[in-house]
C-alpha cells in the first residue's frame, strides 16, 4: 500500500517537474538557421553572350549579395560592368543571376539583371532584376526575395569575426563560406571612411563581389580582387571561354581575372551612394563635363615629398610632419605629390613590415585620382605593431617613390609644429578669396626651446616664391604664423606653406585661393548661388526654373556660375535626396576661370522620385555651394521598399512531432491594431507574409518595429494553425532575430 | 411439479434458493461471483495508469538523450512503431496480471484487442480520414461545429466499434459471467483500437524518419489512457446491461454518454495542447496532454470503481433471502 | 420459466443492439449534416459597385486594374483564386465580346507561361444571365524561387457576362489537382454576383 503511494507520487513529481529541465534539450541550431538564412541572399552572377538562336555562352562569373527585397544586388564593378573599367573587350550581353536553393548544390539561374549603378574606382556596382531567365515577367515589388541587411562598416573593430560566402568558380560550383577575422583597416584619399577592410581569412578569387557579414549576419563588405586595367598586369587570368567566337579557346580570346587569392573587402558603406541611388531608379549621369578623352599627361610620371603624419585634417592636410611613430601609435597616414598620372593606370601601394611584404593592404586597382595633386594612403590597426615600415609606391608597374618609417620607442621631447590654418583678408580655411592684403599661415608650435631654429619657405603651384627664417619663440609652446606678403599673392592657385626645423620638415598645408577680385557671388564665393530647373537650353540657360516642381519631372538641372575657378582644381559635386547622399562625381576642373556651368540628375525614361532634392558643390575637399528644391509633395522620406521597420524576422516552421520543416507553410503579421478576431481576411489588414520553402524556412520581407505588437498567423495544409495576438517586439531585440516554430498535425 | 431453476451463468440446476437480479436467477457460487467486488481490478487500474507514466517519462527523457544517435543508426522509425504499440500492451498485461481471483481467459481477452485492433484499421481510420475527412474541417472551423463534429464523428465512430466488437464476440459467451467483465472486454478492445490510432499518429515519423521524442511519447500515451478510460465505461453498460434488467435506452445512452465525453475531451484537448506562440518559438503542450489523459483515465476508473462498489452493496449477498 | 427468462433476455438484448445501431447511424448522418455546414461557410462582401460571397477562410486581396475583385485561398504560393474584372465593350464593334475575349487572351499570353484556351462556349446560362464560357490552362512556374517544386500545371475558367456597355469577366484559376472544387466555387461565386 504504501509503495505504491511512494510510487504514484514520484511519477507526479517526475511529470511536473521535468519538463522544466528539458527545456535546453529543445534548442536548435541556431546559426545553422542563420547560416541558411545569409546563403539565401548570396548568388552568383554570370556574363554571358548570346549567338541568334538565343544560346549562351558565359564568359565570366563573379559573386553578389541581394540587398532589398525587390531585387537589388550588389557586387563589383568588374564583375557587372568591367567594360567600364577595362574597355569594350569586355562586352557581354547577358547579366545572369543564379539564386542558392540548397548549399548542396550548384545555384540555380534564375533571373536576367541590367546594372544600375556602378563605380569602377571603387569597383563596385548595384544591378537590377529585370526579369525571369525563361523569359517571363516579374512584378520586382511582388518578388519578396531574401537580403541582407547592410550594417555600418566603420563600426567594425580588429578581432571582430567576419565570414564570406561566394561562388569560387565558373564549373557548377557549391557556395562556399570562409571565416576569420578582421585585421586591419586602411584609407585612401578620395574615399570617404576606410577604403579597405582587411581580413585574415583567405578567400578565393572567384568569391569576389560577394558577401562579407559579421556574427549577426549583417553584410559589412564585398570581398574585391584587385584587378588591373593594363592586361599584363591581371592576376591569373585565365581563358575560359570562346569570346571571339573563332571556334577555339585560346590567347585570341579575352582572358577572365579568376584565382589568387583576396583578403581585403570593400567596406559597404562606399556602397551605399550608389544604393540610394539605385534604389530610387536613378541613373548615373553621364560624365558631361568630362572630355571624352582627357589629354594625356606629357612628362613622366612623378611621385614627390612623400611625407609621414599622424593625422589628417578636414582639408585633407597632414596635421604634422613626423619622422618617427612611438610604440601605441594606431593611425599612420603617407601624404605625397604627384604629376602626370592618368587615371585608370594600374596603381598600388605595397607595405613591407621589417622587410617582409604585407600582401593586399591596398589591392592592386585603378588610379582615378586625376593628373596632378596631393594623395594620402592611411593604415589603421589597434596599435600597429613596431618595426621598420617601408612604402613602396607602384605606379604603371614601377615603383615611383619609397618611404620608410619606424614605429618604435616612446613619444620624444623633441619640438614641433602642427595644425597650419590660413588666413587672409578677414577670412579663415583652406579656401580663401582673391585680392588679399596679406596670406597668413598660423600654426602651432610645442618643445620649442628659444635656440631652436625653423626657416620656412612659400610655393605657388610648386613654384618657390618665397622663403625665410622665421622668428624665435617666445615660450616653450604656443601659436605661431607665418605670413606671406601681399605683393606675392597675385594669382589664383594653390599655395604651399613649408615649415622647417633644424632643416627637417616639421608642418606643411595647401591651400586654394581664388583669382580675380571679389568672386563670382561676392563673399569671394568660387561658385554662385544655384538655381534649379526643368531643363537646359541651346545657349545653356535654364528652362523653367523654380524651387518647387511637379512630380514626374525627368530630368533635374542645376545652374552656377563661377568665377576664380583654376583647370586642374579638384572639384565635386554631390546630390542628395531628403539628407540621403544618391550621387557623387568628382572631377579635375576643366571650365576656366569663370562662367556659367550646370550639372543634372536624371531618372532615365522614368520619373525621379518625389523628395528634397540638395547639391552641394566642393572645391578641393571644402563645400563651396549649396542648395535645394522640391519635387513632387517633397515631405517625407520615400518608404524604403522593405517597410519602415527595424527588426528582421526568421527562421523554421517544422511539424511537432517530426521535426521536420513544413513546405509551403503561410506566415502572416497583421497591422498594428488589427487583432487574429478582427482580422476581416483582407490583404490591406496585413503588414507582411512569407511562405515556407521545401525546408521549412522563412524570412518576413518587411521589418518590424521594435516597441510594436503584432498580430500573427501561422498556418499549413494538414496542420492546425497558430494564432496570436499581442506579440510584442521588444526594445532591445536584436535584428535579424530567428523566430522557429512547431505546428501540429491535424487530427 | 417443481421445475428447478436454471442458473443464467453455469447453465446449471441451481441447488437451494435461486438468487436473483432483475429477470436473471443465479445459483449461490454465480452470485458470490457476480456481486464480488474485485479490488484487484481497481488496483490494476491505477498502477497502470502510474507505470505508464513513469515509463512515458523515462522514455521521453531516454530518447531525447540519445536522439542524435537514433537519428544516425536509421532506427527512428522502429523506435516510433514500439512506442505506438507499448502502452497499450504494457496496460493490459497489467491489467491481465492481476485479474488472479478469476482471470478471464487470455486467448479471450487478446482476441478481443486483436478485434479492436482489426476494426480500427478496417473500419474507424478509413471512415474518420477518408469519408467524413475530418482532418481537413474539423480543427479549424467555429467551437459550436468543431465540439458538435468531435461527438458526432471521432467521438461515436470509435465508441460504437469498441462496443461492437465486445457485443458481438465476447457479449455471449460463458466467460463473459460478471459485471466487471464487461469493463475487462470493453477495455481490451479499447485499447487494441488505441493501438492502431496510435500507428497511424506515429506514420509521419516513420515515413520522415526523424522525431520529437516529447510529443509523440506524450501523445500516444494520452491517447491510450483516453480511450482505454471511455472503453471501460462502456464496459461498465454492457457489464450491466447482460446482468440487471436494464431499460431499452439503457445501452444506447451509454452509448451516446461516452461519445460525448470522447468528444468533448478531443475538443478540450485541442484547446489546451494547442501550442502558442511567443518569440521564444512555439511552447511544448504536450505535457499537459498527457496530465489530463492522466487526469481523466484516474478519474474514470475511480468513477467506476465507486458505481461497482455501489451495486455489490446493493444486491442482497448469497445466502440472505 | 427460466426458460422464458432467458428468452426474454436474449430478445431484450437483440433490440438493444438494434436501437444503438439506429442511434449510431443518426448520429452519423448528423455528423455529415455538420460537415456539410462547416465546409461551406461564406462570406459576404458588398460596397458600391457589387456585392458577392465567396468562402470563409480566403484572402480578400487588392484588386489591381482592370480587375475590381480579387480573392485567393492564400496568400501567395500555388493557389485557388477567383476575379471580377470590368472592361468597356468597344463600341462599333461586330462582335464585341469576341474582341474584349481576344485582348484578354493576348494579355495572358505574354505574360502567364504556356497560356491555352481550351474550350469557348457561347450562350451559358448561369444566375439567370447568358454567358461566354471560356475554359483555359497555363503553367505556374512557382513564384517562390527557393521552393523546389515541379512547374504546376493551373487550369481556369472565365464566364463573360455583358452589361450595358461594359463586360464582367469571372475568373478563377486553380491548380489540377483542386479544379473540379474551384469550378464549383465559381458557379458560387459568379450566382452570388447577380441574386
Amino acid at each position: 500500500m504504501k509503495a505504491r503511494r511512494y510510487l504514484l507520487a514520484i511519477g507526479l513529481l517526475l511529470v511536473l517537474v521535468v519538463p522544466v529541465l528539458l527545456t535546453p534539450f529543445q534548442a536548435l541550431a541556431l546559426s545553422r538557421t542563420l547560416n541558411q538564412k545569409v546563403m539565401k541572399a548570396v548568388v552568383q552572377i554570370f556574363a554571358a553572350t548570346q549567338d541568334r538562336k538565343g544560346n549562351l555562352t558565359p564568359l565570366w562569373s563573379g559573386s553578389g549579395t541581394i540587398i532589398s527585397a525587390d531585387g537589388l544586388i550588389l557586387t563589383n564593378c568588374h564583375v557587372a560592368n568591367p567594360a567600364a573599367m577595362w574597355g569594350s573587350d569586355y562586352d557581354y550581353d547577358v547579366l545572369i543571376v543564379a539564386l542558392t536553393t540548397q548549399s548542396d548544390d550548384p545555384p540555380t539561374p534564375t533571373f536576367v539583371a541590367e546594372v544600375a549603378q556602378y563605380d569602377p574606382q571603387l569597383d563596385l556596382a548595384v544591378i537590377r532584376l529585370s526579369g525571369y531567365l525563361d523569359g517571363s515577367k516579374f512584378d520586382a515589388a511582388k518578388l519578396n526575395l531574401p537580403y541582407l541587411e547592410m550594417g555600418d562598416s566603420d563600426e567594425l573593430e580588429i578581432g571582430d569575426t567576419i565570414t564570406i560566402f561566394g561562388y569560387p568558380g565558373i564549373g557548377g560550383e557549391t557556395i562556399t563560406l570562409t571565416s576569420g577575422n578582421v585585421s586591419g583597416f586602411s584609407r585612401e584619399s578620395g574615399v570617404a571612411g576606410r577604403a579597405w577592410i582587411k581580413t585574415d581569412a583567405t578567400i578565393a578569387g572567384g568569391n569576389s563581389g560577394g558577401t562579407a557579414v559579421d556574427d549577426n549576419g549583417i553584410l559589412m563588405g564585398v570581398p574585391t580582387q584587385g584587378g588591373s586595367g593594363s592586361g599584363d598586369q591581371i592576376v591569373d587570368c585565365r581563358y575560359i571561354a570562346d569570346t571571339n567566337g573563332d571556334g577555339s579557346i585560346d590567347e585570341n580570346d579575352v582572358c577572365v581575372p579568376m584565382g589568387g587569392f583576396i583578403n581585403a573587402l570593400r567596406p559597404v558603406n562606399l556602397a551605399k551612394p550608389m544604393i540610394q541611388a539605385a534604389s530610387r531608379g536613378i541613373v548615373a549621369p553621364p560624365p558631361i563635363d568630362q572630355p571624352d578623352d582627357p589629354k594625356p599627361p606629357t612628362g613622366k610620371a612623378a611621385i614627390t615629398r612623400p611625407l609621414f603624419a599622424p593625422a589628417i585634417n578636414e582639408a585633407d592636410q597632414p596635421v604634422t610632419v613626423v619622422q618617427s611613430f612611438p610604440s601605441g601609435a594606431a593611425e599612420m597616414y603617407l601624404v605625397f605629390d604627384f604629376k602626370n598620372f592618368q587615371d585608370g593606370v594600374s596603381w598600388q601601394p605595397v607595405l613591407s613590415l621589417d622587410g617582409e611584404e604585407i600582401p593586399d593592404i591596398w589591392p592592386l586597382s585603378n588610379w582615378g585620382g586625376g593628373q596632378q595633386g596631393t594623395w594620402w594612403i592611411s593604415i589603421y590597426n589597434d596599435p600597429l605593431p613596431d618595426g621598420d615600415y617601408e612604402f613602396a609606391l607602384n605606379y604603371d608597374g614601377q615603383t615611383l617613390a619609397t618611404a620608410q618609417i619606424t614605429v618604435g620607442g616612446t613619444a620624444g621631447k623633441a619640438p614641433t609644429f602642427s595644425d597650419i590654418v590660413f588666413s587672409g583678408g578677414g577670412q579663415e580655411g583652406f579656401l580663401l578669396p582673391a585680392g588679399l592684403d596679406e596670406l597668413n599661415a598660423d600654426f602651432a608650435f610645442a618643445n620649442v626651446s628659444s635656440s631652436t631654429k625653423w626657416t620656412y619657405t612659400w610655393y605657388l603651384d610648386g613654384t618657390k616664391i618665397d622663403s625665410g627664417t622665421g622668428p624665435a619663440l617666445k615660450s616653450s609652446s604656443g601659436q605661431g604664423y607665418v605670413a606671406l606678403p601681399g605683393s606675392k599673392v597675385t594669382d589664383a592657385g594653390i599655395y604651399r606653406v613649408e615649415l622647417y626645423i633644424d632643416n627637417v620638415l616639421a608642418a606643411t598645408s595647401d591651400c586654394v585661393v581664388g583669382g580675380g577680385g571679389g568672386g563670382g557671388g561676392g563673399d569671394g564665393e568660387l561658385f554662385g548661388p544655384i538655381t534649379f530647373a526643368e531643363d537646359v537650353d541651346r545657349n545653356d540657360n535654364p528652362v523653367r526654373p523654380g524651387t518647387t516642381f511637379a512630380s514626374g519631372l525627368g530630368t533635374l538641372v542645376a545652374f552656377f556660375d563661377y568665377m576664380g575657378m583654376q583647370d586642374g582644381w579638384s572639384w565635386v559635386r554631390r546630390w542628395y535626396i531628403d539628407g540621403d547622399l544618391v550621387l557623387e562625381n568628382e572631377a579635375p576642373w576643366e571650365g576656366g576661370e569663370e562662367g556659367n556651368w550646370w550639372v543634372s540628375v536624371s531618372n532615365g525614361d522614368d520619373a525621379l522620385p518625389d523628395g528634397e532634392y540638395t547639391l552641394e558643390l566642393l572645391v578641393e575637399n571644402q563645400v563651396v555651394q549649396e542648395g535645394s528644391c522640391v519635387i513632387g509633395k517633397g515631405g517625407g522620406p520615400v518608404t524604403p521598399p522593405q517597410g519602415d521597420g527595424d527588426v528582421e524576422i526568421y527562421g523554421q516552421v517544422v511539424d511537432a512531432s517530426t521535426g521536420r520543416g513544413i513546405a509551403g507553410a503561410i506566415f502572416i503579421v497583421l497591422q498594428p491594431g488589427i487583432t487574429v478576431d478582427t482580422f476581416q481576411w483582407t490583404e490591406e489588414e496585413v503588414y507582411t507574409y512569407a511562405e515556407t520553402d521545401n525546408k521549412g524556412n522563412y524570412t518576413l520581407p518587411a521589418l518590424l518595429t521594435r516597441g510594436q505588437a503584432y498580430s500573427m498567423l501561422i498556418g499549413a495544409d494538414g496542420y492546425e494553425a497558430i494564432m496570436e495576438d499581442d506579440i510584442l517586439i521588444p526594445d532591445d531585440i536584436e535584428s535579424p532575430f530567428e523566430l522557429n516554430l512547431e505546428l501540429q498535425k491535424a487530427q | 411439479m417443481e421445475q428447478r431453476s436454471i442458473c443464467c451463468v453455469c447453465e446449471k440446476p441451481i441447488e437451494g434458493e435461486p438468487m436473483r437480479i432483475g429477470n436473471r436467477l443465479y445459483c449461490g457460487n454465480d452470485y458470490t461471483k457476480v456481486t464480488r467486488n474485485r479490488r484487484s481490478l481497481w488496483w490494476a487500474s491505477l498502477v497502470g495508469i502510474v507505470v505508464l507514466v513513469v515509463f512515458v517519462v523515462l522514455a521521453t527523457l531516454i530518447f531525447q538523450a540519445v536522439y542524435p544517435q537514433l537519428e544516425e543508426s536509421g532506427a527512428v522509425p522502429y523506435v516510433g512503431v514500439i512506442i505506438a504499440l507499448v502502452p497499450a500492451v504494457i496496460w493490459l498485461i497489467f491489467f491481465y496480471l492481476q485479474d488472479v481471483r478469476e482471470p478471464e481467459p487470455k486467448g479471450l481477452v487478446g482476441g478481443v484487442f486483436l478485434l479492436g485492433a482489426l476494426v480500427a484499421q478496417a473500419v474507424g481510420i478509413p471512415l474518420i480520414q477518408q469519408v467524413f475527412r475530418t482532418p481537413q474541417w474539423l480543427s479549424t472551423s467555429p467551437a459550436g461545429l468543431h465540439l458538435l463534429g468531435a461527438i458526432l464523428i471521432p467521438g461515436f465512430i470509435d465508441m460504437f466499434l469498441i462496443y461492437a466488437v465486445v457485443r458481438y464476440t465476447v457479449y455471449n459467451a460463458a466467460e463473459f459471467d460478471e459485471r466487471v467483465d464487461g469493463i475487462v472486454y470493453a477495455t481490451a478492445a479499447a485499447l487494441g483500437y488505441a493501438t492502431v490510432v496510435n500507428i497511424h499518429l506515429v506514420q509521419d515519423v516513420v515515413q520522415a524518419g526523424s522525431m520529437r521524442p516529447a510529443p509523440v511519447v506524450l501523445g500516444v500515451a494520452e491517447s491510450t489512457m483516453a480511450l482505454a478510460a471511455f472503453g471501460g465505461i462502456l464496459g461498465f453498460f454492457l457489464g450491466r446491461c447482460k446482468f440487471e434488467d436494464e431499460p431499452v435506452w439503457w445501452m444506447p445512452a451509454g452509448l451516446a454518454l461516452v461519445a460525448v465525453l470522447d468528444g468533448l475531451y478531443t475538443f478540450f484537448l485541442n484547446w489546451v495542447t494547442a501550442p502558442t506562440l511567443s518569440l521564444q518559438g512555439s511552447t511544448d503542450k504536450s505535457w499537459i496532454g498527457l496530465l489530463l489523459g492522466v487526469v481523466v483515465a484516474g478519474l474514470t476508473f475511480a468513477v467506476l470503481f465507486i458505481l461497482i462498489r455501489r451495486l455489490g452493496r446493493q444486491a442482497p449477498q448469497a445466502g440472505e433471502p | 420459466m427460466v426458460a422464458d427468462i432467458h428468452a426474454q433476455a436474449q430478445r431484450r438484448d437483440r433490440w438493444v443492439s438494434w436501437v444503438v445501431i439506429a442511434v449510431f447511424v443518426i448520429a452519423l448522418l448528423l455528423g455529415w449534416v455538420v460537415k456539410a455546414v462547416a465546409e461551406n461557410r461564406y462570406v459576404a462582401y458588398s460596397d458600391s459597385a457589387i456585392h458577392v460571397r465567396y468562402p470563409e477562410g480566403w484572402i480578400k486581396l487588392k484588386a489591381e486594374a482592370p480587375a475590381i475583385f480579387q480573392v485567393a485561398d492564400k496568400p501567395t504560393g500555388v493557389r485557388t483564386a477567383m476575379a471580377i474584372e470590368r472592361r468597356p465593350l468597344p463600341p462599333g464593334a461586330e462582335r464585341p465580346l469576341a474582341l474584349v475575349l481576344q485582348t484578354v487572351t493576348m494579355e495572358r499570353g505574354t505574360s502567364w507561361m504556356a497560356y491555352r484556351v481550351l474550350e469557348t462556349e457561347e450562350g451559358v446560362a448561369i444566375g439567370g444571365q447568358t454567358a461566354t464560357h471560356v475554359s483555359f490552362a497555363y503553367v505556374d512556374t512557382n513564384p517562390n524561387p527557393f521552393m523546389e517544386t515541379t512547374p504546376v500545371v493551373m487550369r481556369g475558367e472565365d464566364y463573360l457576362i455583358p452589361s450595358g456597355d461594359q463586360v464582367h469577366i469571372f475568373t478563377v484559376t486553380a491548380p489540377e489537382s483542386d479544379y473540379a472544387q474551384a469550378q464549383q466555387h465559381l458557379k458560387d461565386f459568379v450566382r452570388s454576383f447577380y441574386k
